[in-house]
């Protein structure tokens, strides 16, 4: 039962508040808490005023500031591909609501961008004041909700090398705001045509992404051509434990993670 | 807990729970063209505009709502002076059972401030979290046409 909303205007009162209160709660969007919130949970600490809701680039990295809406990334036009993934997520409304934190703290099987900061290699600010930087290999090895410290926030999201990355992603779905069955996202970059950093991971009947790294390991420092990649997506389809999920079989789900292993890293080439 | 609102451009103090919905504030309060449908964020008949933008009432709670905007349907027309989406609608035949109605004319209003001249995909793309399930899309759209520029 709630019983305290407080809408603190700075970083240092929220973390204070949080702090001093174990059972209060910061809430962003809202779009989670206000329909799982648990019985513990008896305060909630509104992100909203603390100018956390900025997308930027600096140098050549991304920042996304904790409490932006899918919507702000969506208009955003520093890096289309991400862009192109959070227009197209879930529904307008929501959009205007869900936050880049919201999302990654508590991931879902549905959720979009936990897969999408993995493959990207994302980094994540954490403050409690202290400011404290998570790799996203760390940040999604367990609940993130679970790796926060009493009183510390996500503040910030740090995309790297955004010029030179290349994206590509498969959510598949029926309609495009349903449950999906797979999700599957490839990043890559190239040094003299020879692939200097890849990424390829999955999300499936568990909501945490995991990564394919004997297929990144067997790509790495090769020049792909069709061939390469064909080998490439057979070992995604071997590496990947058995998928129990009540709704689609482990032989459909492993066959999808070998199609879209080869056309994902086709697409990444071709952009 | 007291809060101050900003509905349809009026403040008023209000006496909320922490925990209240902002759907039900503005039931609680009169603005009944705000509908209750799915209770959980899927259906769209409970949108709203914060600052301009359509949300979901049933999924916000009414205390972050503290220096925003909330525009519901009562805040742009009446029925002596409807707005020109809400003529739209009814010369076309837009209306069935009319319960998605005001979600879907708040959702076209806060596209064509955005876009006055939208495509008919980019009206889907702004309707996609307003479900009607009369199925009365193809007039629906063509409502919101007859208003763009
Ligand atoms: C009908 C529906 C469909 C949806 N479909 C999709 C979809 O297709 N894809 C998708 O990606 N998402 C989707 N979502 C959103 C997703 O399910 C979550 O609701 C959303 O990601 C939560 O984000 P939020 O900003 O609303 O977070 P909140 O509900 O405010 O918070 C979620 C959790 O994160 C914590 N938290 C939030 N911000 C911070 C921070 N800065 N620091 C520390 N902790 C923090 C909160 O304490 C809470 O535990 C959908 C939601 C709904 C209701």
């Amino acid at each position: 039962m709630i019983k305290n909303f407080y809408t603190p205007d700075s970083l240092n009162k929220a973390v204070e508040f949080l702090k001093n209160n174990s059972s209060a709660s910061p809430i962003a969007g809202g779009t989670f808490l206000s329909l799982h919130s648990s019985k513990k949970i008896t305060s909630f600490v509104d992100l909203s005023q603390l100018d956390l809701n900025s997308i930027k680039k600096k140098n050549n990295s991304l920042i996304i500031g904790a409490t932006t809406t899918f919507a702000q990334i969506a208009e955003s036009k520093f890096f289309p591909p991400l862009s192109e993934i959070t227009g197209n997520t879930a529904t307008e409304p929501l959009r205007n609501m869900i936050t880049a934190g919201g999302n990654v703290m508590i991931p879902l099987r549905w959720s979009d961008l936990p897969l999408i900061f993995l493959v990207l290699d994302a980094s994540f600010v954490l403050r409690s004041p202290r400011k404290k930087i998570i790799s996203a290999d760390n940040f999604f090895k367990k609940l993130p909700k679970s790796i926060l410290n009493n009183g510390e926030l996500l503040t910030e999201i740090i995309i790297p090398e955004i010029s030179k990355i290349k994206l590509a992603r498969k959510k598949i779905v029926r309609a495009h705001d349903d449950f999906p069955a797979l999700q599957l996202a490839v990043s890559l970059t190239f040094s003299r045509k020879k692939i200097d950093f890849i990424r390829i991971a999955f999300v499936a009947n568990k909501p945490l992404p995991t990564r394919l790294k004997k297929t990144e390991k067997f790509l790495l420092n090769k020049i792909p051509d069709d061939s390469l990649i064909e080998q490439a997506a057979a070992i995604a389809e071997a590496e990947i434990p058995h998928l129990n999920d009540i709704r689609f079989s482990n032989d459909y789900l492993k066959e999808m993670i070998r199609v879209y292993t080869r056309r994902l890293i086709h697409q990444c080439i071709n952009q | 807990m007291k809060i101050q609102l900003t509905i349809n451009s009026e403040n008023k103090m209000f006496d909320i729970q922490p925990d209240e919905k902002l759907i039900d504030t503005l039931r609680n309060n009169n603005y009944k063209s705000v509908k209750f449908g799915c209770g959980e964020g899927t259906c769209g008949t409970c949108t709203v505009l914060i600052n301009g933008k359509p949300r979901l009432s049933c999924i916000t709670f009414t205390a972050q709502m503290t220096d925003k905007e909330i525009t519901t349907l009562e805040g742009i027309g009446t029925i002596e002076n409807l707005h020109k989406l809400q003529k739209s609608f009814i010369d076309e035949g837009a209306v069935q059972c009319g319960y998605c109605t005001p979600g879907m004319i708040l959702s076209a209003k806060a596209l064509l401030d955005k876009n006055p001249s939208p495509t008919e995909e980019e009206i889907k793309k702004a309707l996609d979290g307003n479900k009607c399930r009369c199925t009365g899309y193809g007039s629906i759209i063509k409502a919101i046409m007859n208003v763009a520029e």
